[in-house]
């Protein structure tokens, strides 16, 4: 029971007691029962009447009024509706595309780590401290792992884990499948702290070396290939040939790790995380591992415990540990990289799209309190106190506020229904961002903020303006409008700025997007297809088996109808595979060593890639042997190892390292510069081998003129005939491969476009709107004016010259702080720091341009007034 | 209420209704019933009250703080809600008759001017 109805049940009670106890002393009296109880009743009152009395006495009054506030201004909504509509849909746009960010950002930057307490969780990475640049360094060793746990006093706790392929037999409506997924130590769970929605984690021996393979399956994985049947665990299922104990099922929003990769890029999702690590016996394999800091121990502590022990293993482990300093970030760090500032700056931008909503509101009920001062003057003359009308005008502009809340929270919900689809994006946990009911508070929140923010001004203005102006008959055109035209002047100059730093911004960052992707990578990306296809070490069990088995798919490949040519490569540009190493053209211990890719190639894949030859040769088929040592390199190697001497023929120490540092090749060609990582990304160097390259392959190409959709089911149907059971873990177009490497900048330049474009939009209305009512007031002016001699063209040039002063001093300020915006936020969000000046003014010139046509309008209007008719009006 | 005839009545002019109550219960906490008697009794049954009417005031009151509300048992041993005049409402009891006596003192002033008995 409530608390009201309590009450209301106590009132019932003491009325009735009223009742017995006034019969009982009518009885006493003498009067017979019946009619005493009449009596008293009578006596009483009006019961139902006293009870809604009371019952009214219980809501505080100011609640009260609020009610009635909104009451009435939603009957004055209704009264105009295009006033309403205009009002509802401005701050639905603002909101919308507010919180459409907001959403981005809770779940990007206030979330970023779907585990336990992730302030403590960190990723131990590897450095060289005499190597100026490292990309990829978000590795260890095994024996860097075990000697740190036995070593450290700021590490609670450690996971090591590495990617996985595991091959999924075919089943009658399944094909085979390739999988890829995590082996990890028993700890990595517990550190997260995550455990499954089925089934354990993994217990302590079972991560041990030549245990059988245990996994847990992710919810995607399960309800696909299992049909969601609980009874799969504890079951052994067939995995890479092989029995594999299925212990448990992950709940459906785990992930581990964070996809940091667009949808089409190989590794889209993990799918299982099994035991044990199969690079145990390889010292020199890298792994990653995540580890849990200490109650109380900041990462700077935790660095500096980790440079001591680097410093200890140094001395222990010279071989695999000189030279490297071990060192750890934060696991949400890597995850959010430069998404998180570019989210902030979007955030900016949609606050001054709601800001211009809002000024365009407020001008709205500027105009409309002009035709509501007669009312609010009669209530201010019957005694309603000032504040008690502002109140009134505020509760409106707050429930106007609220509708377009409400609309603002249902487009932004749409929104996150469509974005994800037409825009792949790589942004970790972007994908768990959804308009929520955090959203819903967020929406309605801002609503309220908004209704304040336009509501204000002219709830004071008008409240507090002079009622005899209102009450006499030129109420609208004298003194009081002139004020209103002030603050309508200051909106409307306001509204262009913001538009214009928007526009300009935005144009800033959509045309260096625009270079952005239409660099050229080094290589011809159209018409290549690209396959992942990775044998698996269980059903080839040596290196000899995989290349043997390559090789056939290779030859297979090429008499595909359609293939102009095909080739391999252990390390595809824009797959996110990168095969760092170094080169050098001599092995003394001070010799100059470039950071280079290092690839293996076989068969025609620099061919197939379209990158140019510029000196020398290719590769042979026959080169493709261990013991070959042809090296091709870019055209930066060549220029920096051998200045002003032609490469060829010469030697080249690639991947020269202390354990093996005699590793000579021979330079047979040079070839133009491709990007590996990314487009744009400043030319680095790159050498490709041939020997042993169909044992490392992992990559499929085919250059094609068939539609590539179809040349990769002829490819999927080539491997298949090789063998049935070798699943095709991805197939791709090179072309998707870098779109999709570029679809966070996409993604973000996208909104900024579309938040620009509707500022535009939304204050070319603004002023076209403030522009429209201002001149129609004056109509009887300009007939006055037409009557004493002004000529139509004399109109024209006063108004649009008097309202576009305004715009163009609105022009001049957002100008001059859009430029500011773009020196000091340079770093903040990629794009919008290259200079582009010739697009700012081209920029400002479509605002300036829009602005204009939306004074010109207006103006042509008023120069048409027909003199009689307009002091006819008056 | 019962025993006077109907023109001799007088309704209770707004707001001093509130009054009544608060000097009412200056004797001491009592329920609804017994403080309808009481004004009955002291306006030796002039003024009309519709009984029902006290329940919105006692309730106005006890918002205001003036009085409160405990639960009790009445003379005939039956659980009732009894009302007790606060600090609050003792001071407001000063304040409101203060109030009372200079208004009708005012209105008599105006009724009947000294001096000027008989000539309106």
């Amino acid at each position: 029971m409530t608390r009201g109805q309590r009450a209301l049940e106590n009132l019932d009670r003491e009325i009735n007691d009223h009742i017995e106890q006034e019969t009982l002393d009518n009885i006493a009296r003498g009067m017979p029962p019946e009619e005493a109880r009449q009596a008293a009743l009578r006596a009483f009152g009006n019961i139902s009447l006293v009870k809604e009395d009371t019952r009214a006495e219980w809501v505080p009054v100011w609640l009260d009024q609020i009610v009635q506030d909104i009451r009435y201004g939603l009957r004055t909504m209704r009264r105009s509706p295009g006033f309403t509509v205009a009002a509802v849909l401005s701050i639905s746009l603002g909101i919308a595309v507010t919180a459409v960010v907001f959403a981005a950002i809770k779940a990007v930057l206030m979330n970023p780590l779907p585990y336990a307490r992730p302030a403590e969780l960190v990723q131990l990475r590897s450095e060289y401290p005499k190597m100026q640049e490292q990309a990829h360094s978000d590795w260890v060793l095994w024996n860097d792992t075990r000697e740190l746990l036995r070593r450290t006093h700021t590490l609670d706790s450690l996971g090591v884990y590495g990617n996985a392929v595991f091959d999924l037999a075919g089943e009658a409506n399944a094909p085979p499948e390739a999988l890829l997924g995590v082996r990890m130590t028993a700890s990595l769970f517990p550190v997260l702290g995550v455990s499954p929605m089925l089934g354990r984690n993994l217990l302590p021996e079972e991560d041990q070396p030549g245990h059988r393979d245990v996994m847990i399956l992710s919810y995607g994985l399960w309800v696909r290939r299992f049909h969601s049947d609980r009874s799969v665990v504890g079951r052994t299922v067939n995995f890479n040939g092989q029995g594999c104990l299925v212990i448990g099922v992950m709940p459906p929003d785990f992930m581990f790790p964070l996809r940091t990769v667009a949808a089409r890029t190989p590794s889209p999702y993990m799918e299982f995380w099994a035991a044990p690590i199969q690079e145990y016996p390889n010292p020199s394999a890298q792994l990653r591992a995540v580890a849990r800091l200490r109650p109380g121990v900041s990462l700077e502590d935790a660095r500096q415990d980790l440079a001591s022990i680097s410093r200890a293993l140094a001395h222990d482990f010279p071989a695999r540990n000189r030279d490297r300093i071990l060192t750890l970030n934060f696991l949400s760090d890597r995850n959010v990289r430069s998404a998180g500032k570019a989210l902030l700056v979007l955030m900016a931008a949609a606050v001054l799209f709601m800001l211009i909503g809002c000024s365009n509101v407020a001008n709205l009920l500027l105009a409309r309190g002009l035709i509501r001062q007669r009312e609010i003057s009669i209530r201010l003359a019957i005694g309603a106190g000032r504040w008690r009308i502002v109140r009134q005008l505020l509760t409106e502009s707050c429930t106007l506020a609220l509708l377009g809340g409400f609309g603002g929270y249902v487009l932004a919900a749409a929104a996150w229904e469509m974005l994800p689809a037409l825009v792949p994006v790589s942004i970790p946990r972007l994908a768990a961002a959804r308009a929520d009911t955090a959203i819903f508070g967020f929406a309605l929140a801002l609503a309220i903020t908004n209704g304040v923010l336009f509501g204000i001004a002219p709830a004071l203005r008008i409240a507090g303006s002079d009622y005899n102006i209102a009450w006499s008959g030129i109420g609208s055109r004298g003194a009081a409008s002139s004020r209103h035209d002030r603050v309508r002047s200051l909106l409307v100059a306001a509204e262009v700025a913001l538009s214009v730093m928007l526009v300009v911004i935005g144009g800033q960052v959509m045309v260096s997007f625009v270079r952005l992707i239409t660099t050229d990578p080094g290589f011809q990306a159209d018409r290549v297809l690209a396959s992942v296809v990775l044998p698996a070490r269980e059903r080839y069990r040596n290196r000899q088996q995989r290349g043997l088995f390559y090789k056939r798919m290779l030859d297979a490949v090429r008499l595909v109808p359609g293939v102009e040519s095909a080739g391999t490569v252990d390390a595809l540009p824009f797959s996110g595979e990168n095969h760092g190493g170094s080169a050098s053209s001599s092995d003394a211990p001070g010799a100059e060593r470039l950071e280079a890719e290092i690839d293996f190639t076989g068969g025609e894949y620099l061919q197939t890639m379209g990158i140019r030859l510029i000196e020398g040769r290719w590769f042979r088929e026959e080169e493709m042997t261990e013991s070959n040592d042809g090296a091709i390199v870019n055209k930066l190697i060549a220029r920096r190892l051998w200045p002003g001497a032609s490469a060829i023929g010469q030697r080249i120490c690639v991947d020269c390292t202390p354990e093996r540092p005699q590793n000579w090749k021979r330079v047979i060609g040079v070839v133009s510069s491709a990007s590996h990582a990314a487009l744009g990304e400043p030319e680095k160097g790159n050498v490709y081998l041939s020997a042993n390259a169909m044992q490392e392959a992992a990559f499929l190409v085919v250059r094609t003129e068939r539609p590539l959709g179809e040349m990769a089911r002829a490819v999927r149907r080539m491997i298949a005939a090789i063998d049935p059971n070798q699943p095709v873990f991805l197939s791709v177009s090179m072309r998707d491969l870098i779109s999709d490497s570029v679809a966070d900048r996409r993604f973000i330049t996208l909104l900024l476009a579309i938040t620009a474009c509707l500022a535009l939009a939304m204050a070319a209305f603004g002023v076209y709107g403030v522009i429209s009512y201002t001149t129609a007031s004056r109509t009887s002016e300009f007939g006055i004016r037409m009557a004493v001699g002004a000529s139509p063209s004399d109109i024209l040039a006063l108004v649009f010259r008097q309202s576009f002063t305004t715009v163009a001093s609105g022009l001049a300020i957002g100008l001059g702080l859009a430029l500011i915006c773009i020196r000091s936020m340079g770093g903040l969000l990629a794009g919008l720091g290259s200079g582009n000046s010739a697009f700012i003014w081209i920029a400002a010139g479509l605002v300036s341009a829009i602005a204009g046509l939306a004074c010109w309008i207006p103006a042509r209007r008023a120069m048409r007034v027909d003199p009689a008719i307009a002091l006819g009006h008056e | 209420m019962s025993t006077k005839d109907e023109k001799d009545r007088v309704e209770l002019l707004q707001g001093t209704l509130d009054l009544l109550i608060l000097r009412t219960l200056r004797l001491g906490p009592t329920h609804g019933h017994a403080i309808a008697k009481t004004i009955e009794r002291n306006s030796a049954d002039v003024l009309q009250v519709e009984q029902g009417s006290l329940y919105p005031a006692l309730h106005r009151l006890i918002k205001r703080g003036w009085i409160s509300v405990e639960d009790g048992t009445s003379e005939n041993n039956r659980r009732a809600k009894y009302y007790e005049l606060t600090a609050k409402g003792r001071k407001q009891l000063t304040v409101e008759t203060a109030k009372w006596d200079k208004l009708t003192r005012a209105i008599a002033r105006i009724l009947r001017p000294a001096g000027q008995e008989g000539k309106t």
